[in-house]
């Protein structure tokens, strides 16, 4: 006698009950994350192995190749300016906080005549605090 | 006899054919919008008033000078070096002081900014407490290096 079995056949199904929790955990894991970068200049950043964090809402001077500044007292996004209105623009930004942390984004081809004209400004400005933004370096020198 | 069977109506599934589908779309639109925001580098902090210049004046005439060219090349107190010369030079001249010693780092026009942060980065490195990069119009005024 033969027996006859027939081999049960489970449907292949993937529960979808937990879509939901992922859908909601990933968007909250973004909206956490995400932060609004208040300067979109692009430069191509030095790199350096020693690095510091800043804090939010920084100050950003960004020094472009050619000596184009864009200036951000971290509250707005960026604007293209003159080196001439840096001094004003840097000084209402220190009136109102003198520990204001400005964050020099220039480009590792920049002629040092126009990080000094920066520093030059930013020493009349009265700014105290200052980081050179940086790519990370993987081994020191 | 009319027997009502009742049949089991098949239970409404969602059809999750697609779930894998809008993952990966999600992860590619997120990979493509997400900015690292760069926001690490190295901290400098531009001196206050000097309250007493002919103290400043005596810290910086024992300084140590760094002088960049827009060769690519650098001079350690007059002297040319390169980066490992230099690393020992400054480290000696630091450990001699307690790490007080003021180095003063000065650029010609030309150089460019990625070489003054090699050198502030091995500044950093070696545990300078009291880096200075003073600007032209300070060279002028001090008429010492």
């Amino acid at each position: 006698m033969i027996s006859v079995r027939r081999k049960q056949r489970v449907d292949p199904t993937i529960p979808s009950a937990s879509m939901g929790d992922i859908a909601f955990l990933l968007i909250i894991f973004f909206m956490v994350t995400t932060t609004f970068s208040v300067d979109k200049t692009n430069v191509s950043l030095p790199v350096s192995f020693n690095r510091v964090d800043v804090e939010r809402g920084a100050g950003v001077i960004a020094i472009e190749r050619d000596g184009n500044l864009h200036f951000t007292s971290g509250e707005e996004m960026s604007r293209e300016i003159l080196i001439n209105d840096l001094v004003a623009l840097a000084s209402q930004v220190i009136v109102a906080d003198p520990a204001h942390v400005f964050i020099i984004k220039a480009d590792t081809d920049t002629r040092y005549y126009y990080i000094n004209q920066v520093m030059e400004s930013l020493r009349d400005s009265r700014v105290v605090n200052i980081n050179l933004l940086t790519m990370q370096r993987k081994t020191p020198l | 006899m009319a027997l009502k069977i009742s049949r089991k109506k098949p239970a409404s599934e969602v059809s999750t054919a697609s779930t894998a589908d809008i993952a990966f779309l999600l992860i590619v639109f997120f990979m493509v919008t997400t900015v690292i925001a760069a926001t690490k580098g190295i901290e400098f902090k531009l001196p206050k008033e000097e309250k007493n210049p002919q103290q400043q004046q005596v810290k910086k005439l024992e300084a140590v000078h760094i002088k960049l060219f827009q060769s690519g090349g650098f001079t350690v107190d007059k002297n040319p070096m390169n980066i490992p010369s230099m690393k020992q030079y400054v480290q000696q001249k630091l450990e001699s002081s307690n790490y007080n010693k003021f180095i003063i780092i000065q650029c010609e026009d030309n150089v460019p900014y990625g070489n003054l942060i090699e050198i502030l980065d091995i500044l950093y490195g070696m545990k300078a407490k009291n880096i200075a990069i003073p600007t032209k119009r300070e060279i002028e005024e001090w008429g010492v290096l």
